[in-house]
């Protein structure tokens, strides 16, 4: 359908409208219009995705201004989809007339997703994969391979490139993943390059968040990117995740050894170097006196050699004298290895500040703040200078140098852990050394300043007010809309406990008593009794999942489930799920039925829907909290109560309950589709928990189904599925569903209210205006100060110099 | 005898004594008499022969009787072959061409054993055609309703395949006949209505066996649905089942295997091992089947089996946690099992190789792949497969459940699917729409056949009202609005006309009475009204006792008479449906030929239903004969009645039309 907001027509690929749907476009294109950052939550399933792309293209292509869509996305199935969407988009758009001529629309994976070279596509890891295809194509490989071909092997779809015009190596038009492969395929051109170097011509790109956020690979991908463009972050609950991953780094003890050993394998080969090419290095020394970055001059080829921090922290002078000479820069390295390793012997846990951190190390080693800021660089610069091949063995070097100069570049918001055992009751050490950032602002803070409009949407993103807060932003529009039913298409129930009485719990105390594993087990039987088709279940943990499926088999409870139907699990190995998943589909399609147990926040919980006969129930086994003990949660959550004065408590069931509604929506997808929502776990009874889920679930959990045993449970869900499976007219529209007209009527009524609005204020304005004039001059300060309260910045407030007997 | 080689093949045969020559082709066989005009030709198809019968071995006359479906021509065809020298290689020859239609017609499934037999008996006596002759017939008393039942309808012989050649029908056709003549049967014992209904019409010879299920195809289906369904492998793990506690109260049990294995008290284990059994153990552990194939001839079965239940394969097998530990010790060393003993799959990876692709939005190491390796480690609790002896468990689930899926699906193979899925681009489609955002679509309606339909529409033009009152002139309705007007501004209540007047204070005389004056107006309006009311009451009571006497049980009908309305109302029904279902209009694209079968059902329908009332009548006589209230006959028919006359009047029109 086709309709105006405002003066922007919008094309929309479907004949309807839900009546959120209008609203998440009205307020998207307001934030457009002001330029200003937003946070939107829509319920899951409601199609926000489409309208999304819809209302943005649509203003991309009526105003002249030609802005940019940059859309990012959590996991490579949701970025697939998208692009799809966007596909049949813009064929709905070209049907309908719409020119938008050489409109073009890409997705950015991995090489690992995209390669077509017979041999390097057979990796399954993507670090090797990058390594075998920058030996194929580096510059240098190029260089040699062309001028003397055979010499040096080179990739023949990278070659075939060269033969495209700059700006016109793939048609235009929209390409999912599989799209480009395919062509790549018949041209015989490479996919991942041909998307790389058509990143700067594109009118939308679909990548994952990391893409933008994580400085090791946002220089290279996104640096280009015009300040104009829209930016997006959809599935954007987990962005401060995200954020805060980007800017961590962990070293464990064989890491160490590797990079020892990489250290001495490039010191041997500096060595050769300088027997045979020691002009080389001669040449290197030269331009690093000039600075670091007219040395790393931006190569497509090298993005894994890139520095870990973010741009505005590089460092654009020249590279300190102690390391500019190849053996100096080596002994450095060695020297900085030999001294982690020496940390990594202590046997209790160390939690200190990289300020600490520097001062010791320079105590010891003599190693600098400065030198250690350009490791990263210096390492990028060597190993092109040397020419080396197989980059991934020197991996855990490469990790090791931006551990340094991640520690040497930021001090606030961040925190070096070390913990000697994995796990409290561990006998046999396994040091981790954690740099780990706890302010996820950091990371974001170049894209809010960099494009003046992002946008930041989910299906659970409750409460609001906690992502400003926590990226330090301020949005323009913030957002949640209901969800508009005509029939209650999904029945939330909390069960509390089992149908002996005895309450039920993820908590640690309780988890594991054989009480409770049953009652969690009798749920999953009932549930695989009642409900039809697909049953998906999900854990806290994957210990926990690990643990109890044990249980459950040897108490006999999996027997009972096998009765009714076929049972798959969530395996650590990615492709093991997914062959897992795809035979789930496929019992679920034949009328088998399965159930399906898997871990919030793994692998199948971000990232895949379970759908109409693909899930008709999601049980929530537990509530999703974060693993307490964990060192690194614990200096978050006191960063978040010092900084933003965020409770411990708050915050951790923030988390838990946006996980557990990331878990329940996957199941619906439009608003014929239906499914059960069960919150398996006492604490879900609280009304403090229940507060922090998304506004469109929680008003469909009644005070009556807040508080159930299982049996009850039961029966309620028997008198739902049967309530539910009867026939209803699904295209009375009106309420939960709008035509054109229904939208005109709203559109109308939203006129004359304002209208009306606007009369009252100018009478009401009209009758005092005069005394209004007047009192403008001496406001009440009272008022104004009362008013102004609610918003006074943190910073500020800190920064006003208190005096501390006061 | 003449022309072995061409495909008529002639015989010299007698038939009803007069000598002719009997000419069987590949579909056909008719006998000519010698004399022109001596005798009708007699001429039939050979897929309606069901039977043939041959006099026995030396007597007089070699013959041979040749019965046909619905017994037409009655009592079949008898030939005597004449030719003195060659007589009984004649009839042999003409039994050996009609065998196999014979034994088609028959059994719809080729009954190759029978002609097999009779082929290699070459004895001349005709003892084997005798014998088969036996057979047939004792097979056609067993099937003789079968074939009623699928033959062509009403007698009209061999409908379905007259056009073609009948001897061309393939076994797979056959098969499918008979097939669908078992679901039919199926249904009709499931539906107990259906079947009295079927018996009346089918069997009463009123309708064919055809007409009766058109329209009636849904039901044949859900019992073909129903029929096909074959019970899958237990899903239960196969070892679960061979627990010790099985069988035991209270404990949860199932699957197929419940006391395979049972303890005597104190005794030895004994095991329960079926064929089946074995099957399963091979199949879900392909090295059992390997260690069986390479050891068994060398050693016992039992002793294969009773070591590998004690060996540590079989506790490995198993896959559990439980026990396995406390038992090692307990485990014998063997020699042949402890070689395929091998480490658990408990690693990240698994041990069996994996697919390089998914589909797209499956693909979840897409996603750990498509940004680097994370470079921070997760918590201790979101490690996957810390919990290694899980692991081994967790993957036979998922591939117990692959097996199972499989398994019901067997001929479908896997790198089908996937191509189907993976190529193209309309599954992911798919995967991102929302269904209800769609318009409606647009109805498969068929458009009303209103006669006259122009006529109606003009009317309708007619009648649609303009205006507020139509037909009056503006002026008019001024002067109407100005009256009402004044009329409402001039109104002035008038109680007095509409109520009672109180009768008034009467004084009280001296003796006590009341002094009613009977002549007071008002009292006498007072009067009047009582009176009404008393009799408006009346009134009211007595509809109120005759509607009652109404809703009164009535006597029940006679089981008789009962029987006959249900028959008669039952048979009119199915006449209705087919009637309706025949004028209903055809799709656009169907056959010609389709549409006149169509006609003459309907006119065939008709015709019968014409008779509805005559039989109604009928009941009703009966009714009066057996001393009942022929009136309630009536009413309860007239429902039927009046349909039929709907049907009738329509179709009285239809006729006329053209």
């Amino acid at each position: 359908m086709k309709f105006m907001l405002g003066d922007l027509p919008v094309l929309f690929p479907y004949d309807r409208l839900y009546p959120e749907q209008y609203s998440y476009m009205a307020d998207l294109k307001t934030t457009l219009d002001a330029g200003g950052h937003c946070v939107l939550e829509m319920p899951s399933g409601t199609g926000k995705t489409v309208s999304l792309l819809s209302l943005i293209v649509s203003y991309m292509q009526f105003y002249p201004t030609k802005r940019k869509l940059i859309y990012c996305s959590r996991t490579v199935p949701e970025i697939e989809k998208a692009l799809a969407e966007l596909k049949r988009l813009m064929e709905y758009r070209a049907e309908m007339g719409a020119n938008d001529g050489e409109f073009r629309g890409l997705g950015l994976t991995s090489r690992r997703n995209l390669c077509l070279h017979p041999e390097v596509s057979k990796e399954k890891k993507g670090k090797i994969v990058d390594s075998r295809c920058r030996d194929l194509t580096s510059a240098f490989a190029c260089e040699k391979g062309r001028a003397n071909p055979g010499s040096v092997p080179l990739c023949s779809y990278h070659e075939e490139l060269n033969n495209y015009e700059t700006g016109n190596l793939i048609p235009p038009g929209i390409y999912t993943i599989d799209d480009v492969k395919k062509y790549g395929k018949e041209k015989g051109v490479c996919p991942y390059f041909t998307i790389r170097r058509m990143l700067p011509f594109l009118d939308v790109v679909i990548y994952s968040f990391h893409y933008l956020l994580d400085p090791k690979v946002a220089e290279q991908v996104s640096a280009e990117m015009s300040k104009e463009s829209i930016v997006v972050f959809d599935e954007a609950h987990n962005i401060d995740n995200v954020c805060i991953e980007s800017l961590s780094i962990d070293l464990t003890r064989p890491m160490l050894d590797s990079a020892a050993r990489s250290v001495n394998k490039i010191s041997d080969k500096i060595a050769e170097i300088k027997e045979t090419d020691s002009q080389k290095l001669e040449d290197e020394y030269k331009k690093l006196v000039e600075g670091l970055q007219e040395a790393n001059e931006q190569r497509e080829d090298e993005d894994m050699l890139v520095s870990p921090v973010l741009s505005k922290d590089m460092l654009d002078e020249a590279v300190p004298g102690n390391i500019r000479k190849a053996e100096h820069f080596i002994a450095f390295l060695k020297r900085f290895i030999e001294y982690l390793k020496t940390r990594m012997r202590v046997l209790h846990v160390v939690a200190e500040t990289p300020q600490s951190f520097l001062a010791h190390l320079k105590e010891i080693t003599y190693i600098e703040k400065r030198p250690l800021k350009f490791a990263a660089e210096r390492l990028t610069s060597l190993v092109r200078t040397l020419e080396l091949t197989n980059i991934d063995e020197h991996y855990s070097l490469q990790k090791v140098a931006s551990f340094g100069t991640l520690v040497a570049t930021y001090e606030k918001g961040f925190l070096l852990i070390l913990e000697p055992y994995e796990t409290e009751h561990a006998t046999v050490p396994n040091p981790i050394f954690h740099f780990t950032c706890l302010d996820p602002s950091l990371a974001i803070a170049p894209v809010f300043e960099r494009f003046s409009s992002v946008v930041i949407t989910s299906g659970t993103i409750s409460p609001l007010d906690m992502y400003p807060k926590i990226l330090q932003f301020r949005p323009v529009t913030e957002q949640s809309y209901p969800m508009t039913l005509t029939r209650n298409a999904f029945l939330p129930m909390v069960i509390t406990r089992g149908s002996d009485q005895v309450p039920i719990s993820s908590r640690f105390e309780v988890r594991n008593d054989p009480a409770v594993v049953r009652n969690f087990g009798s749920i999953l039987i009932d549930m695989a009794k009642t409900v039809p088709d697909g049953v998906v279940a999900f854990f806290p943990s994957y210990l926990y999942m690990e643990s109890i499926v044990s249980a459950w088999y040897d108490m006999g409870i999996l027997s009972e489930v096998w009765k009714h139907k076929l049972l798959f699990v969530e395996t650590p190995d990615a492709m093991e799920t997914s062959i897992a998943l795809r035979n789930y589909r496929e019992a679920c399609n034949n009328g088998r039925g399965a159930v399906m147990l898997s871990v919030a926040r793994g692998k199948v919980s971000e990232g895949i829907d379970f759908d109409h006969n693909y899930g008709r129930a999601v049980i929530m086994f537990g509530i999703p909290y974060q693993y307490t003990e964990s060192r690194i949660l614990k200096a978050r959550l006191e960063f978040l109560r010092d900084n933003h004065r965020i409770r411990e408590n708050d915050y951790l069931t923030f988390d838990a309950m946006r996980h557990a509604a990331q878990c329940v929506g996957r199941v619906l997808r439009g608003k014929t589709d239906w499914g059960l929502m069960v919150f398996a776990d006492k604490r879900f009874a609280r009304q403090d928990k229940r507060a922090k889920l998304p506004k469109w679930i929680n008003a469909y959990i009644t005070e009556a189904h807040s508080n159930l045993s299982t049996d009850v449970a039961i029966s309620l869900a028997k008198k739902f599925i049967r309530q539910i499976s009867q026939p209803f007219d699904h295209t009375q529209t009106g309420i939960s569903l709008w035509t054109l007209e229904d939208i005109e009527r709203r559109q109308l009524q939203d006129r004359e209210d304002a209208e009306k609005a606007e009369l009252e204020l100018k009478q009401s304005l009209g009758k005092n205006h005069r005394n209004a004039v007047e009192d403008d001059v001496d406001v009440d300060v009272d008022f104004v100060m009362d008013d102004y309260d609610g918003v006074v910045d943190d910073e500020e407030l800190a920064r006003l110099d208190i005096p501390d007997d006061m | 005898m003449a022309g072995e080689t061409s495909k008529v093949r002639r015989y010299d045969v007698d038939f009803k004594k007069v000598p002719g020559t009997l000419s069987v082709t590949a579909t056909h066989i008719a006998w000519v008499p010698k004399t022109q005009g001596a005798m009708d030709r007699q001429n039939q198809s050979m897929d309606r022969a069901i039977n043939m019968l041959a006099s026995k071995a030396g007597s007089k006359s070699i013959s041979l009787k040749v019965l046909f479906k619905d017994d037409i021509p009655l009592g079949g065809l008898t030939f005597v072959f004449s030719n003195v020298t060659t007589r009984e290689n004649d009839r042999k020859e003409v039994q050996d061409i009609l065998i196999p239609f014979v034994a088609a017609n028959k059994n719809p499934q080729p009954n190759t054993a029978t002609a097999a037999s009779t082929s290699t008996a070459t004895a001349p006596t005709g003892v084997p055609s005798t014998s088969i002759a036996q057979t047939v017939s004792s097979l056609s008393a067993s099937s003789k309703r079968k074939l009623d039942d699928i033959s062509s309808p009403g007698g009209t012989p061999g409908t379905p395949i007259t056009g073609g050649s009948p001897a061309t029908l393939s076994p797979a056709v056959r098969a499918q006949r008979k097939k669908e003549y078992k679901l039919r049967q199926k249904v009709l014992e499931k539906n107990p209505t259906l079947r009295m209904l079927h018996r009346e019409l089918v069997i009463g010879k009123q309708i064919t066996e055809e007409e009766f299920w058109d329209g009636r195809e849904a039901l044949i289906q859900a019992e073909e649905m129903l029929y096909s369904q074959k019970p899958g492998r237990a899903s239960r793990l196969l070892d679960d089942r061979f627990d010790l506690d099985a069988g035991r109260k209270g404990k949860s049990t199932g699957g197929t295997g419940v006391g395979i294995k049972q303890a005597d008290q104190n005794g030895p284990i004994v095991l329960k091992l079926s064929k089946e059994l074995t099957r399963e153990i091979f199949e879900e552990f392909p090295v059992v089947q390997d260690a069986y194939a390479k050891y068994v001839p060398g050693i016992s079965e039992t002793e294969f089996w009773s070591r590998y239940f004690t060996s540590q394969l079989w506790e490995r097998h198993r896959a559990s946690v439980r026990k396995s530990a406390v038992d090692e010790s307990a485990r014998k060393k063997d020699d042949i099992f402890d070689q395929y003993l091998e480490e658990p799959d408990w690693n990240i990876q698994p041990r069996q190789t994996l697919p390089d692709d998914v589909e797209r939005f499956l693909d979840l190491a897409a996603t750990e792949e498509d940004h680097g390796e994370a470079i921070t480690v997760r918590d201790v609790t979101m490690q996957a497969g810390r919990e290694r002896s899980a692991l081994p468990l967790i993957r036979r689930f998922n591939d117990h459940s692959k097996k199972l899926l499989r398994a019901a699906e067997a001929n479908r193979d896997e790198s089908a699917l996937t191509d189907s899925l993976y190529d193209t681009g309309i599954d992911l489609y798919n995967e991102i729409d929302l269904e209800d955002l769609h318009g409606p679509a647009q109805e498969n309606t068929i458009a009303l056949d209103v006669q006259e339909a122009a006529g109606e529409a003009d009317k309708q033009g007619q009648e649609g009202v303009v205006g507020v009152l139509p037909g009056k002139s503006d002026e008019e309705l001024l002067s109407i609005a100005t009256e009402s007007t004044t009329n409402l501004t001039h109104f002035k209540p008038d109680f007095a006309s509409v109520c009672l007047p109180n009768p008034g204070f009467h004084p009280v005389d001296s003796d006590g009475t009341t002094n009613l004056n009977e002549t007071n107006p008002a009292y006498q309006a007072f009067a009047e009204q009582r009176n009404a009311q008393a009799a408006a009451h009346q009134v009211v009571k007595d509809l109120h006792v005759r509607s009652n006497a109404e809703s009164a049980i009535n006597s029940p009908f006679p089981e008789q008479l009962y029987e006959q309305m249900k028959s008669c109302h039952n048979a009119a029904t199915e006449f209705l449906r087919q009637y309706w279902s025949a004028i209903l209009p055809s799709q656009a694209g169907t056959l010609n030929t389709n549409v006149k079968a169509k006609e003459g059902k309907a006119i065939k329908m008709a015709n019968y239903l014409r008779s509805t009332e005559n039989k109604v009548k009928a009941i009703i006589e009966t009714g009066v004969i057996l001393g009942f209230d022929p009136e309630r006959v009536k009413k309860a028919m007239a429902p039927t009645v009046g349909a039929v006359r709907v049907a009738l009047e329509r179709e009285a029109k239809r006729v006329k039309k053209p």
